[in-house]
């Protein structure tokens, strides 16, 4: 799954405990947690799972970067189900 | 003890200043004789004065002791610079571009987590400083969410804050905005200013980048502070400068320091400001600072109460650098050393968090007591010698220098202008024999005939 396929389908913002998301047609709200918050902090800001991976590892503390790396995966493959991203269209 | 009365010579009056009783007053010569007990009083208010300041201090600030018990952690990402200021004694223009490895710093979050924690604090303070620390990228993003995970995890509020030249792009200036709490932007003023002290790379202007930045984190909901360094060239343009900044980029906070006169300096000869043209300038600066909502701070009176430092020094701060040594101090060890200082408080590793050396520590909590340059001047327990390095080190001479007139004479007129004494102020200032009378007044101290003994009423 590459970031930079998708592009961000909510409203969010910085909160003290993480990034809140806010769906812009149903105003549902979700609290995104460390250390999901910091990979939408570098999803929104365009970096590659190979950019984010070496960051994730020492923010949530995972044993390498493969690992860092599959939960990047795994957390946009979430987003990606739940609506807040969308794959971008072809122009 | 440091001695807790003073009186200042202001014309033909008398400021007594009593900073830990909370004590500021305005006298003539006969009412000092009165106040000090040299001859009968029958004035009811200098009697009360005189009660008043026989109780004991509501203040009685002393050097740390006990638990080491950090205020702040700063984490210097990089030494090396994206930037050549002229005054720069940071090493910044010839550092190499070393940066912390992120594992240190996540070392270092950690621990300071774990006192915060331990000592029940909810708040976590983390000031980013360099070198410029957003050359240092990565390591900035992975600090801000690793202390931002950990504090969620904990229960704790962080705080960010940074010391940045402001030379990056507007992507950079937007995630400033999102995650951090306030900025102090260095920016000398317009280009004849900013470029000749902050130049780029080959002399290039870092004017048009650094204006771009305050304007983008103007817009943004983080306190802005604009520092800037006054030096003889731009001292007579403060307060032109301060109403530009202030309407331009709506700071909360513009701050003057003036420059340190250095080897660099001398190179280039970039002269340092007169200290009695600095002193009236920036109280002018402060009028029209307050008219636009601005608030105009100078660090070395900058102090809502008492204290015995004025900078991290002897205030169990951690400053990390990127070669995992745990200072007291953000200068490089270098600046110590000639003056026969250590600063270094232990050492981070990977695996082992923080080794502090006791000894140390407690050798730099106590450094801070005595300061012979100080011992005559009210401003002790204020400005409290300024920069323990550069300026109030052991040896220096007992002779006030440029930095001691001026914080003489903005701590004097600050106190004056609390008292209503808008006038005298400026009388004082126009005035250059006054000025020099009050600044180089070599002895402030006063005691009473039998002066009642001095002791803490709360801490």
């Amino acid at each position: 799954m590459n970031p930079s396929d998708y592009t961000s389908q909510v409203r969010w913002a910085v909160q003290i405990n993480g990034i809140l998301l806010q769906n812009s047609d149903t105003g549902v709200c979700c609290l995104l947690k460390y250390p999901a918050a910091a990979a939408w902090d570098f999803f929104v800001r365009a970096y590659s799972i190979s950019q984010m991976a070496p960051m994730l590892k020492h923010i949530g503390g995972f044993a390498d970067d493969e690992a860092a790396a599959l939960f990047a995966t795994t957390q946009l493959q979430a987003w990606a189900d739940a609506g807040y991203i969308v794959r971008k269209v072809a122009a | 003890m440091k001695p807790p009365f003073f009186a200042i010579p202001v014309m033909d009056k008398w400021l007594i200043h009593c900073p830990l009783h909370e004590v500021t007053a305005l006298i003539n010569q006969q009412a000092l004789e009165e106040f000090l007990g040299d001859r009968p009083t029958t004035s009811p208010e200098i009697a009360e004065l005189n009660s008043v300041l026989r109780e004991p201090p509501i203040h009685a600030p002393k050097p740390k002791s006990g638990e080491f018990d950090p205020q702040f952690l700063a984490i210097v990402t990089t030494r090396g610079c994206n930037i050549n200021c002229v005054y720069c004694d940071f090493g910044g223009p010839t550092s190499a571009k070393v940066h912390m490895a992120p594992a240190l710093a996540v070392e270092a979050i950690d621990w300071m987590a774990d006192r915060l924690v331990k000592s029940q604090r909810e708040e976590f303070f983390l000031h980013f400083f360099g070198g410029e620390p957003f050359i240092s990228e990565e390591l900035v993003e992975i600090v801000v969410h690793r202390t931002r995970a950990v504090c969620a995890e904990r229960g704790i509020r962080p705080h960010f804050d940074v010391s940045t030249n402001g030379v990056f792009n507007e992507e950079r200036a937007r995630w400033i905005g999102d995650y951090f709490d306030s900025v102090v932007l260095s920016f000398d003023g317009p280009p004849e200013f900013q470029d000749r002290n902050r130049p780029g790379n080959a002399g290039r202007s870092t004017f048009a980048a650094v204006a771009r930045t305050a304007e983008r984190l103007s817009k943004t909901p983080i306190e802005l502070c604009l520092r800037v360094c006054v030096t003889g060239e731009s001292a007579p343009k403060m307060p032109e400068i301060t109403r530009w900044m202030a309407t331009t980029y709506r700071p909360a906070v513009i701050n003057f320091e003036p420059l340190t006169e250095n080897d660099l300096t001398a190179r280039v000869q970039l002269p340092a400001a007169d200290p009695y043209e600095f002193a009236r300038r920036w109280i002018e600066s402060k009028k029209i600072a307050e008219a636009y909502g601005v608030r105009l701070v100078y660090s070395a009176t900058d102090s809502p109460t008492p204290r015995l430092s004025s900078c991290p020094v002897g205030s169990d701060t951690v400053v990390i650098t990127p070669d995992g040594s745990v200072n007291g101090c953000y200068l490089q060890p270098n600046d110590w050393l000639q003056h026969k200082m250590d600063l270094n408080l232990g050492r981070i590793s990977v695996g082992e968090g923080i080794r502090l050396n006791p000894s140390q520590v407690d050798h730099v909590r106590q450094m801070i007591v005595e300061k012979p340059r100080c011992a005559g001047c009210f401003c002790q327990w204020s400005c409290a010698g300024g920069c323990h390095v550069s300026n109030t080190y052991k040896g220096c001479s007992p002779q006030y220098v440029g930095f001691c007139l001026q914080t003489r004479l903005l701590t004097a007129c600050s106190l004056l202008q609390e008292l209503g004494q808008d006038q005298l102020v400026n009388d004082l200032l126009a005035d250059r024999q006054a000025m020099e009378k009050l600044a180089t007044h070599s002895w402030d101290p006063i005691t009473f005939n039998q002066p009642a003994e001095p002791s803490a009423r709360c801490e």
